[in-house]
């Protein structure tokens, strides 16, 4: 028998920064919000992630920048976006209206990079946090990503936490032989919450010229064909650090969420839903109340008690 | 920050399946509210599988549209997964639609409009064309194909001006499609054009020339294709090479742009991959055919 009565979808992602429904908008599927917002596709959500902002604004990759594959998708956008300065002074001002709040995912090649972006985006309104996508290549540590080195990952987190007091999360990236090491030195510098997990690594060819189909050559897997890889790097991460986990990985259903709750995470991304439908927080939330419901759960808190239990 | 495209999400189901010529189908789908508000040039974005393989939607111009049915056609061959489902569908199955979606083309205010459809570039212009004799404005049809069993037979207007190609000089002119543009284009009043990189680059390629003789070539717009993800503008997937330097989305600065915010010179130079999805869109040469006109 269904139970009318209301649920509490609201998190915690930080005590000030509570979140009404436990979903947000993957970095990178969501623009600004500003495509989205005009078609109704905020519903359903508790939080945007931006597009990955850069100090300058970046044209992005070559194409082709995407192509298909079973179950997912490959993508190299290259981090195409107008800069840290369109967004503080364009973006944010409009986001104010909004009820919704709104992360800024941060990129960099640099240390400096990353603080010149959080900086500017100090002096502007309506910014809720900051996510930092540290899948970049660091250009002073020879190419290597801040993402896949402990000391690398740390310091950068560190000099992020001085530099603001908002919400700070860093979404990990899974192309590496030891998550929780990494996912422990970030805590350790200070994130108020991690997500996980940015694309895999991947590439495909095309048959015909026996080259990639990507401009890039490689790009990053998205889509339900990494759901179980990113499930269980939340469960390995989430049961190492006492920050909140933030998943992301091939959400397609309020019962693939559901897994990820139930894996440990406080909250969920949803990505390249979007780029199937303008509707999918809407989707994915009303799938996750149906199954509260059909499990007498009032409440995402209890639905976590059950996990621990 | 750009304007968005009201679509909507709407069940299209099936009430008509043709195999025009092997490989190639016409698919009409009954949804009403996206042929009320479907303009010449936009997409609908159609979601092929039920589950998760393949992914992504699928985009396709509107090749026609009757209001008063209630319904639209789409015109397709069959390159892979997505396609290959759509050909297959029975009469009554219903697929998810989003749209209408993209630019649509903009008319002259009178006179004659050139359209120019490469392969199955041709799809939009049954729908421009019948929307263009409506404001009172005469079609120039410029129509060319490999071969002549490619070329799209019904969607030859009545009361336009056709000019035919082929590649292999089956019927028509023996040639492109801009051996004839070249000719012509100094006597339209606009231009529309879609079809393969190649042949929008030489069309390109002779408005540049007319202006760089300090003459004043015709409006032209064109309609992109690209490998598309969201259709919404945020996943920045197709994109083409644009004049200010960046890259436009052909979801939302186009699929119809004016051919002034392409940068056709870094287009020409990805121009090997571009060859090779054209032989990929060939179709068997002993395919057959009814007759063409």
């Amino acid at each position: 028998m269904a139970d009318e009565s209301a649920l509490d979808l609201s998190v915690a992602l930080r005590q000030d920064l509570v979140l009404r429904t436990p979903l947000l908008a993957a970095s990178g599927t969501f623009g600004f919000g500003f495509e989205m917002e005009a078609i109704g596709g905020h519903a359903g959500y508790g939080a945007i992630v931006s597009k990955g902002t850069s100090r300058e604004r970046r044209v992005g990759n070559e194409p082709p920048r995407i192509a298909e594959t079973p179950a997912g998708m490959l993508n190299a956008i290259g981090l195409q976006n107008p800069g840290v300065g369109v967004v503080a002074s364009d973006y944010a001002p409009k986001w104010q209206a909004w009820d919704l709040p709104v992360i800024v995912n941060v990129v960099g090649e640099s240390v400096d990079d990353y603080l010149t972006v959080v900086r500017t985006l100090e002096e502007a309104p309506a910014i809720a946090g900051y996510e930092l996508n540290i899948s970049c290549p660091n250009v002073g540590a020879a190419g290597l990503m801040f993402g896949v080195d402990a000391r690398l990952a740390n310091e950068l987190t560190a000099a992020v936490r001085r530099a603001t007091s908002k919400p700070l999360i860093v979404k990990l990236t899974p192309n590496v032989t030891d998550i929780v090491s990494i996912a422990l030195a970030i805590e350790d510098a200070g994130a108020d919450a991690l997500s996980a997990v940015n694309t895999y690594v991947g590439m495909t060819l095309d048959l015909e010229t026996g080259r990639p189909i990507l401009a890039n050559e490689v790009g990053g897997l998205s889509g339900p064909a990494i759901r179980p890889l990113a499930l269980h790097a939340v469960h390995a991460v989430a049961g190492a650090v006492k920050v909140p986990v933030i998943a992301s990985g091939g959400v397609m259903s309020g019962d693939d969420a559901v897994e990820f709750l139930l894996a440990g995470a406080v909250a969920v991304q949803v990505g390249t839903l979007n780029f199937l439908r303008p509707d999918a927080g809407a989707v994915v939330l009303a799938g996750i109340e149906a199954y509260m419901r059909r499990h007498g759960v009032g409440s995402l808190r209890e639905l976590g008690a059950q996990v621990r239990a | 920050v750009t304007e968005v495209n009201a679509a909507v999400l709407e069940r299209g189901v099936v009430t008509l399946r043709e195999e025009l010529m092997p490989g190639v189908w016409l698919l009409r789908l009954h949804s009403p509210q996206i042929a009320r508000a479907a303009e010449p040039g936009q997409f609908v974005h159609i979601q092929c599988a039920g589950g998760s393989d393949p992914l992504l939607r699928r985009p396709f111009s509107f090749c026609n549209v009757n209001v008063d049915a209630g319904t639209y056609d789409l015109l397709f061959n069959v390159v892979g997964d997505g396609t290959a489902i759509l050909a297959a569908a029975e009469a009554g199955q219903a697929f998810e639609a989003l749209g209408p979606l993209g630019r649509a083309f903009r008319f002259p205010a009178s006179g004659t409009l050139m359209t120019v459809g490469g392969g199955l570039g041709i799809a939009p212009f049954p729908f421009v064309a019948r929307r263009a004799f409506e404001r009172g404005l005469q079609v120039l049809w410029v129509n060319g194909a490999y071969t002549a069993h490619q070329l799209f037979p019904r969607a030859l207007p009545d009361r336009s001006d056709v000019h035919l190609c082929t590649d292999d000089g089956s019927i028509g002119h023996h040639g492109f499609v801009s051996d004839i543009t070249d000719v012509l284009i100094d006597g339209v009043d606009m231009v529309h054009a879609c079809g393969p990189m190649p042949m929008l680059v030489a069309l390109a390629r002779q408005l540049s020339v007319r202006e760089a003789a300090g003459q004043t070539g015709p409006p032209c717009d064109v309609s992109l294709e690209a490998p598309m993800g969201c259709a919404l503008g945020t996943c920045l997937g197709c994109v083409v090479p644009a004049s200010d330097g960046g890259y436009a989305r052909v979801c939302i600065e186009g699929a119809v742009m004016n051919w002034r915010q392409v940068d056709w010179a870094r287009v020409s130079a990805a121009g090997e991959l571009v060859h090779h999805r054209m032989r990929v869109e060939r179709l068997p040469a002993d395919a057959t055919v009814g007759a063409l006109v």
